[in-house]
């Protein structure tokens, strides 16, 4: 069945719209990431301008990241203040990124940047999670028991600004949290991705938090980044559907659900493997994407 | 000075329509349709042209979407990644074109004859301000056309002309559904030796209508209420996703 998206102003198969959310979804049930990576690039390659499939994807993340901030928060597994102090550097980061994203629209080179950047994100993601699950599971030992964590490199210690964050039991700069929000609110304004997938290991390596907490504390510095860059897009780019984002969620709603129990019968080692596998895949095939040469070198858009 | 102008207008606005039904009538046309809906379902639409002619001619008929400015880049390789590098803007460039023939173009009349009635994608001119390289203006240009084209927003060929008898013709023009909103006017054309003896012009409005319309028409003039919504239907199924969990 078309439908017509009103914003960007074209017929979608709403079949395929459905199924991509519901795919997305799967993931975040199963590996407990966004899925923002996957949704944004097929979004374009469907046709949908990048500027709406980014603003979309925003209002999608709200949903997501909700969903699963509930279970957090009653399990306790939430530091505010530690989100408090990433959602500063994030509100920053995502104010900034909208500005980004407007200039490489105007000197035409979006359609570079935003798969250049995915590629240097993923590969760089997936073969660290490749190696770290790789060895943890050749070296059959827990890899959270011995995380290295970067928080006592002589350079965080150096930082201004220290300061108690008990629930995490850490002593740090707020700098190290509002820059790693900052990089967050960046990635979610010019590539319309919440980024969970770099924000956690960032938690975990640089700050040193509790594992424990990370999830549910990126989560929520996540909805409300989103929710933020959700409005800027709407308001200074006129670039959320709300028909595209009603499928991408209805469709999410659906998939975390199979994912979830999905994700119950799989060992963490293997969905760790998995899913480095796709972050790989997917920023292989944007790769060739960029280096083949293209069919049709012309490309042409209305201004 | 000023009153004197606008009596004249007023005056044309009254004259001219019966001044352009009066004459010889050698060619008339009306339109299946003279709206399209782009609704929430919408999926193309098919738009038929009727039309008389008196005495023989070919027929030409093209239909003309609202005019855009459309910028088109040539990718080159740099340092290895193909990127966007050379860019040319043309101004004019109908957002929909497509036109139907009785016999092929070039027998039909000289290209700058066709040139002067914009009939057939040889004879489409858009305007650049940008570089007076004519060797660039051409190449983009053919490349906006197969660009266009991919889109369904060019014609492949010109379409036919269906006689259903000598005086009597149709002419089905088929909208993708991506095309742009905005007025359409179709310009049909009876020529002779070369020369276009008569022409004949209606519109067609094609807008978003209904639901679609309304969630556009929101998201521009409200855009800080449609924001609110937008938000609000995230929380709601992201809290309705929970609670379907929690329930298992």
């Amino acid at each position: 069945m078309q439908v017509y998206l009103p914003i960007a102003e074209m017929s979608v198969p709403a079949e395929s719209i459905l199924l991509l959310g519901t795919f997305v979804g799967f993931l975040s049930g199963v590996f407990g990431v966004g899925g923002g990576f996957l949704m944004t690039p097929f979004l374009i390659f469907m046709g949908i301008p990048p500027a709406i499939a980014v603003g979309t994807q925003a209002n999608q993340l709200v949903a997501a990241s909700l969903s699963g901030l509930f279970s957090h928060t009653k399990r306790g597994n939430v530091d505010f203040k530690m989100g408090g102090m990433m959602l500063a550097g994030s509100l920053i980061g995502s104010v900034l990124g909208v500005l980004v994203f407007r200039l490489l629209q105007h000197l035409g080179q979006i359609d570079v940047v935003i798969p250049l950047l995915y590629i240097l994100l993923l590969t760089t993601m997936g073969l660290m999670m490749l190696t770290e699950s790789v060895s943890s599971l050749l070296l059959k030992k827990d890899p959270e028991s011995s995380t290295p964590s970067l928080q006592h490199h002589p350079f965080f210690q150096k930082l201004p600004y220290k300061m108690r964050f008990p629930r995490s039991r850490l002593y740090i700069s707020a700098l190290v949290p509002a820059g790693i929000g900052f990089i967050g609110g960046l990635l979610v304004s010019i590539l319309g991705i919440g980024g969970g997938f770099l924000l956690v290991p960032a938690m975990i390596y640089i700050l040193g938090m509790p594992t424990l907490l990370v999830v549910g504390t990126s989560l929520f510095q996540i909805m409300i980044t989103t929710i933020v860059s959700t409005m800027m897009h709407a308001v200074a780019n006129h670039s959320v559907d709300l028909v595209l984002a009603f499928l991408l969620i209805i469709g999410g709603v659906v998939g975390a659900q199979m994912g979830i129990r999905a994700g119950k019968r799989i060992k963490g080692v293997y969905a760790r493997i998995i899913l480095a596998a796709m972050l790989l895949l997917v920023s292989f095939e944007l790769a060739s994407e960029l280096l083949i040469r293209p069919h049709e070198l012309y490309s042409a858009a209305v201004r | 000075m000023v009153m004197r102008i606008i009596l004249c207008l007023v005056l044309f606005a009254l004259f001219a329509p019966v001044a352009m039904a009066q004459p010889s009538a050698n060619l008339n046309i009306d339109l299946s349709e003279r709206s399209i809906d782009i609704t929430t379902g919408f999926n193309g639409a098919k738009i038929v042209v009727y039309g008389t002619r008196r005495g023989e001619g070919d027929i030409a008929m093209i239909i003309r979407g609202p005019e855009q400015s459309i910028v088109v880049r040539r990718k080159s390789r740099v340092l290895g990644v193909w990127m966007n590098s050379q860019s040319l803007r043309f101004n004019d460039v109908p957002g929909f074109y497509a036109l139907a023939l009785s016999r092929p173009a070039e027998s039909v009349a000289p290209l700058s004859v066709l040139r002067r009635y914009n009939i057939g994608l040889d004879a489409l001119v858009f305007e650049t301000d940008d570089g007076n390289d004519a060797e660039k203006i051409d190449t983009f240009r053919e490349a906006l056309i197969r660009t266009q084209q991919m889109k369904g927003l060019f014609p492949m060929e010109p379409g036919p002309v269906n006689f259903v008898d000598n005086d009597f013709f149709k002419v089905e023009f088929k909208l993708p559904a991506n095309v742009p909103a905005g007025i359409y006017r179709v310009d049909t054309f009876i020529l002779r030796d070369g020369v276009v003896t008569d022409t004949r012009s209606a519109e067609l409005k094609v807008a978003q209508n209904g639901f679609s319309a309304e969630i556009f028409l929101f998201a521009h003039n409200q855009s800080l209420a449609y924001a609110v919504i937008a938000i609000l239907m995230a929380l709601f199924f992201g809290w309705g996703a929970h609670s379907l969990l929690r329930r298992d």
